[in-house]
């Protein structure tokens, strides 16, 4: 008897039937909030937090991450180091001299005692000459 | 009993590996006593290091650190009326009152008292339990598999979160996101949206590192931007304090023992977790309590018994991790995760492979070891802990958290692409936890999702009538059936309290 699971686009059927699984749960939450039958409590998200602490220090770490790309470990962990600091409420000589430190500190751990592969800037390389 | 004593044998005689439990017991204890931090977030950010270590040090360090993690939570309860952990939230309701009363002492040493025995409770049903439901499912076969993980996804959408909406949309999400890359069967790409980066599909540790431990530091970021630090109030000291009499400690072990089997059965099941077996024990010995009045006040079994339930779920909760493949908890999926990545296949062929049950067992015997190591640190440092704990400026300590996730998302794959993924999974872990949606429901679905998928459409193949073949199986039957029940129940409950909280 042939088997009854011998289509070309099994793969397909998965993450389709997710997808359709979570947008349909989504939505009935959506309608049932609409509806007013579910109130959501009051939104925990403050916009003002959001817009100006938490999406800047997202960013600030996918800049981090491109500028790895860029000019490699060394300078941008020092710059997106300071910054971070920084946002922590620190004062700008503490956050150069931690973000100092950190990159030091990061780089002898991970490149040098776990010899991980240090990636090197494609624009301008700027290594730690250690 | 004799792999253990081989798994001890294994431990004594590799001297790194006893440091890296002694250290793992230190990092886990100021870890868990730091309002903010979890143990999950401290392994998350270590399995990039693991990754370069022998396994049984890796799990070794893992395991200690969770354990030691979730006594560590009741230093920053008992000290500051700020659980470090969920699950020492209970332990604020006694310990903080002990605390201003002038016994912050006693307070911490019947957390430590409790949690080492409550641990070690536990621990035995691990290693028994494990052993033996293995032994009985090693004749699952696809369609038994299958079943399992679908009981597992929905247990734990179900009773994870208050609300069961959001605990499926969690979980769908997790199976998602697990599907982008090659397909379980032909290694079809999927939803790689033509970005040659998803092809090899999403790797477990950014994403651990982005949910845990970023989002968490985002809203560590959110909080300090509007409060100050933590705040021990003690109240005058009592002399002799400190010491726990006679009478006491009497009154505490058998609270301890039965919140430790609470502890041990919560354990078992997946996704109730400890703080739900903290605040179950803590109104059972309430309950039986002949002076209910003091509880709350600042009585002694009120730290001990949920301190023996919250510890208690940290072995059980390894039982279906091992036996069965499947995590009941966020550190479980994470040491799944770990075993995965180091080449031993969880379920029951663990037991029968030599060299994976040599690892297992050490790893029991770590964890044994771990308890008598953070029992020794909260019996005679808790206090000196917190002490350093409220000295500690987080506004120095989470910056160089930061970075190190940075670096540790990096390190998984050498990849800068990854860090990439940390960032967005940071941003989703923050607007799921602050929506009410369970980050640990979407990383359980995530890490099971693949091996889900194999089983179902393996399956499917094995059946001549489709989808029935799980109605003609009498196990998975039974399986999805528990489920069934468990959503129905959970329904029920929550439609019961919803019509209470309307009148």
């Amino acid at each position: 008897m042939e088997p009854s699971f011998s289509g070309t686009n099994e793969h397909r059927w998965v993450p389709l039937g997710m997808s359709i699984f979570v947008s349909a749960l989504a939505g009935y939450l959506i309608l049932r909030q609409l509806a007013g039958v579910y109130r959501a409590e009051a939104s925990p998200i403050d916009p003002q937090s959001l817009m100006c602490l938490i999406l800047p220090c997202v960013a600030l770490l996918a800049l981090y991450a491109q500028g790895t790309i860029w000019f490699g470990y060394a300078a941008p962990t020092f710059v997106s180091g300071a910054l971070i600091f920084r946002l922590f409420r620190n004062n700008w000589l503490s956050s150069l001299i931690q973000s100092l430190v950190a990159t030091l500190v990061l780089y002898v751990i991970f490149f040098r005692l776990l010899k991980l592969y240090n990636p090197p800037g494609r624009v301008i390389d700027l290594q730690i000459p250690l | 009993m004799i792999d253990l004593l081989n798994g001890f044998a294994t431990l004594f005689s590799d001297p790194m590996a006893l440091l890296f439990v002694v250290g793992a017991a230190v990092v886990g204890v100021l870890v868990g006593a730091t309002p903010g931090l979890t143990s999950a977030a401290a392994i998350a950010m270590l399995v990039p290091v693991t990754l370069y270590m022998d396994p049984l040090h890796a799990l070794a360090a893992l395991v200690v650190i969770a354990k030691a993690g979730r006594f560590g939570g009741s230093i920053a309860a008992i000290m500051f009326n700020t659980p470090g952990t969920a699950a020492a939230a209970a332990t604020t309701l006694d310990g903080n009152p002990m605390n201003r009363n002038g016994q912050p002492g006693k307070a911490l040493k019947t957390a430590a008292i409790a949690s080492a025995i409550g641990d070690f409770i536990g621990d035995l049903l691990l290693i028994f339990g494990a052993v033996w439901i293995a032994s009985l499912t090693e004749q699952f076969g696809p369609t038994e598999y299958f079943a399992v993980y679908l009981a597992a996804f929905l247990i734990i959408s179900t009773v994870i979160g208050s609300s069961i909406i959001k605990g499926l949309i969690a979980t769908g999400a997790g199976i998602t996101v697990a599907m982008i890359g090659p397909d379980a069967m032909e290694g079809t790409i999927r939803l790689s949206f033509g970005i040659f980066d998803l092809n090899a599909g999403l790797h477990l540790v950014p994403l651990l590192i982005g949910m845990f431990v970023i989002a968490e530091l985002l809203i560590q970021l959110e909080t300090q931007s509007k409060s100050e630090g933590p705040v021990s109030v003690v109240g005058k000291l009592i002399p002799d304090g400190d010491r726990i009499t006679l009478p006491e400690f009497k009154r505490i072990i058998p609270v301890t023992l039965r919140s430790s089997v609470i502890g041990s059965v919560i354990g078992i099941l997946p996704g109730l977790g400890s703080s739900v077996a903290a605040f179950a024990a803590y109104g059972q010995e309430k309950t039986r309590s002949r002076t209910p009045e003091a509880w709350g006040q600042g009585a002694i079994e009120g730290v001990a018994a949920p301190e023996a339930a919250n510890n208690a779920v940290s072995g059980p909760s390894m039982i279906p991790l091992l036996a069965l493949g499947i995590p009941g908890s966020t550190i479980a999926a994470i040491i799944l995760g770990v075993l995965l990545i180091h080449g031993i296949q969880v379920g029951p062929g663990i037991f029968e492979n030599e060299t994976s049950r040599q690892i297992v067992f050490g790893f029991f015997a770590a964890g044994l070891l771990g308890i008598l190591t953070y029992f020794l640190i909260g019996y005679f440092g808790a206090g000196l802990i917190g002490r350093v704990i409220a000295k500690a400026p987080t506004r120095i300590l989470f910056p160089y958290i930061f970075l190190t996730c940075f670096v540790s998302a990096y390190a998984a794959r050498t990849n800068v692409f990854d860090v990439f993924v940390m960032c967005i999974a940071g941003f989703f872990g923050y607007i799921m936890r602050k929506g009410g949606y369970s980050t640990a429901a979407f990383l359980i679905a995530f890490v099971l999702a693949n091996e889900a998928e194999f089983r179902f459409r393996q399956s499917l193949v094995l059946s001549n009538d489709g989808i029935l073949i799980y109605l003609e199986k009498p196990v998975a039957l039974a399986f999805i059936g528990l489920a069934l029940l468990v959503l129905v129940f959970q329904i029920r409950q929550n439609m019961t309290e919803r019509s209470e909280k309307a009148q």
